[in-house]
């Protein structure tokens, strides 16, 4: 990091000292509202992705949120929560790419508040409530900045109600193998073929990386789901994905998988605009693509002829239970 | 037939300059990159049809601009109702004194040069600390209003040893100093009037200190102004290369830009073909690899046709991961 802005409020707080010393040479700017940087206005998304600076601030107002229908794996009550905005990872299909005017992260230092707004939510249901890191950024990538997962597992380790699912394509799993599994928390990889991670998920470990993290992972006894999501559409979609699936099966333990998910790539209309002028180069936004109820994604026959070989693949060697689309 | 300007159109494109410049001008004609470069005087003249980046240094007064007129051999260039100079990759405004004529030069040049991809503010600026020391703007604030920008900032090492800070910008001259503040008159008025046509990465700004509570604004004359203006000469040319650095994008899209010129300028298109067809070819260009050879496209009689090669070659082109790479 090479230029951190931080909100006057947190300036004395515990974790914005220690995020502030450990990144003690880069420009330390002290800013009113993360708001003012983080929203403003002219800001271009590719070119701050060559340097994202890092933003300090307090997380005010509503914190965790119901997720979008359809985004669950099988809870009845859920919920997702970001302590950090952005991603350090650079997918070129990312949705925060089309979301945010700023490629900079934001980090929220006041975990302490998250967790309470999930216990507190979580005690309102007599059912198990589920609540999603990493829908607005990797949960685990810049764990080594924000110490993040180790309060949050403590945290979910107490509570006997709800369950976590930690979202991520990072292999800094430290703080994870330093411990023993807790029960109710889901490590989920997001996983691709390795031409597709080469080619579009730049920056981020190899498939073959996050095969090993996940091996490790399920040896030590964690729960672990694994989402196929997005598919890309390929000429050579069944080689890329049947290799993918192969590799899969032989590297880890497939009835002792948590969950399973897979979903096509699709984007709001917007954002896929955004995306298109903010990489008219862009690999991905060549295949033919098509606006359905608000949302830019493949031609239907495509979509289906993807997941549906998809799905026998994985029927190979998962039970339904484990299995839950994603729309 | 051959695409409408071409290295060997030159000479007639000199004869009849006028007209097409007026031509290049409105269709935003890009000539090859390649032989442009080759040719420095074409170059200046049709540069700004073409992609190629401009940092654009901006200045209130004349004793400001001098040292950068001389540093970068710039010339003055004719263009009405404005102090404008330039050479083959810089250009310098000087929009006189204040934020409101600082922001009606800013938006009146960048109107009218789209090529112009960064600006920089440089100018003096009073303080808190020793006379000629140097910053970068970390945050520009417009004092009557609370507006701010925040430009985004060049890692440490593309500017070494440059401190930021924050730059108000007042409507009258200020005599009252503050601790990690500089005041000076125009940098709200630019960025106010810049942020509608750049992003913030590309506008940045740079101030040397004239003035603090032991040396008053009084004692800033013509002559010691140019010689503070001295300092900031390397930090601008340091700005300048890291902003060429970052302009990744620009073989791509001027690639597609030649393609397009050559075609709209030989067959009709109303502005949705054109931006159709421009899509199209960035399209075919990125699965490809090279920019679609016009040739045959020229031929074709109409918008549609065009579109519907351009689709047909699309649909036909391999998508493929891990094999074409
Ligand atoms: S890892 Fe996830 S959040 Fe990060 S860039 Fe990729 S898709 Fe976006």
């Amino acid at each position: 990091m090479d230029t951190l802005y931080i909100e006057r409020e947190v300036q004395t707080h515990p974790r914005t000292v220690r995020i502030c010393e450990r990144f003690s040479n880069a420009r330390h700017i002290v800013i009113d509202r993360h708001t003012d940087v983080f929203n403003a206005r002219a800001q271009n998304f590719r070119q701050q992705k060559a340097n994202p600076s890092l933003i300090l601030a307090h997380k005010a107002g509503q914190r965790v949120h119901a997720t979008p229908p359809g985004y669950h794996i099988g809870g009845e009550h859920n919920y997702y929560f970001s302590h950090m905005l952005n991603c350090v990872y650079d997918c070129r299909y990312c949705f925060l790419q089309g979301m945010y005017q700023s490629a900079n992260y934001v980090v929220f230092v006041n975990s302490e508040d998250f967790l309470s707004d999930i216990t507190h939510i979580a005690q309102q249901h007599d059912s198990q409530s589920w609540f999603f890191s990493g829908y607005d950024c990797d949960s685990l990538a810049l764990d080594p900045v924000t110490h993040f997962v180790n309060d949050c597992l403590n945290h979910f380790d107490n509570l006997d109600n709800a369950w976590l699912e930690l979202r991520t394509k990072s292999t800094q799993i430290r703080p994870l193998l330093k411990r023993p599994a807790v029960p109710n928390v889901v490590v989920a990889y997001s996983l691709s073929p390795e031409a597709i991670v080469a080619d579009e998920e730049h920056g981020t470990p190899s498939l073959a990386k996050r095969l090993d993290a996940l091996l490790r992972l399920q040896k030590h006894g964690w729960k672990i789901g694994l989402r196929f999501d997005p598919l890309l559409c390929a000429d050579n979609f069944n080689t890329l994905y049947g290799d993918m699936f192969t590799q899969v099966f032989q590297t880890l333990d497939m009835p002792s998988i948590h969950s399973v998910s897979l979903g096509v790539f699709r984007l709001p209309k917007g954002f896929h605009k955004k995306l298109v002028k903010l990489y008219p180069d862009a690999r991905i936004l060549t295949a033919p693509i098509e606006q359905r109820a608000g949302m830019m994604s493949y031609p239907i026959e495509t979509e289906n002829r993807m997941r549906e070989f998809c799905l026998t693949q994985l029927k190979t060697t998962i039970r339904d239970d484990q299995f839950f689309p994603c729309s | 037939m051959k695409p409408y300007a071409s290295v060997l159109d030159w000479p007639i494109l000199f004869l009849k300059r006028r007209t097409h410049l007026t031509v290049l001008a409105n269709h935003r004609f890009t000539l090859e990159q390649d032989k442009l470069r080759s040719a420095p005087r074409t170059c200046a003249r049709f540069r700004y049809t073409t992609r190629m980046t401009t940092l654009c240094i901006m200045t209130a007064l004349a004793a400001e601009s001098r040292v950068f007129i001389d540093a970068y051999k710039l010339r003055h260039l004719p263009i009405r109702g404005l102090r404008l100079y330039g050479s083959e990759y810089c250009l310098l405004l000087q929009t006189g004194v204040g934020k409101l004529k600082a922001a009606a030069a800013t938006a009146a040049l960048l109107q009218v040069r789209p090529d112009i991809s960064c600006i920089v503010n440089a100018g003096i600026a009073g303080g808190t600390d020793q006379i000629g020391s140097v910053y970068l703007a970390h945050r520009v604030q417009d004092r009557a209003t609370g507006m701010s920008w925040y430009p985004h900032l060049p890692l440490q090492r593309q500017v070494p040893d440059l401190a930021t800070i924050e730059v108000q910008t007042m409507d009258k001259p200020c005599s009252t100093y503050h601790q990690g503040i500089l005041f000076d008159m125009e940098s709200s008025g630019i960025f106010s009037a810049a942020s509608v046509y750049l992003s913030t990465d590309a506008m940045q700004c740079v101030k040397v200190i004239s003035d603090n509570s032991d040396q008053s604004m009084s004692a800033v004359n013509s002559a010691n102004c140019t010689q503070l203006m001295n300092h900031t000469v390397p930090v601008i040319t340091q700005l300048q290369q890291w902003h060429a650095a970052k302009q990744t994008d620009n073989e791509f899209l001027a690639g597609i830009d030649t393609a397009v010129n050559a075609l709209v300028t030989r067959v009709h298109h109303t502005t949705n073909d054109t931006l159709q067809l421009r899509r199209l070819l960035q399209q075919l260009t990125s699965v490809t690899k090279t920019v679609p050879s016009t040739v045959d496209l020229i031929e074709l009689s109409s918008a549609k046709l065009i579109k519907q090669q351009l689709q047909e070659a699309l649909k036909n082109a391999p998508l493929t991961y891990g094999q074409n790479d």
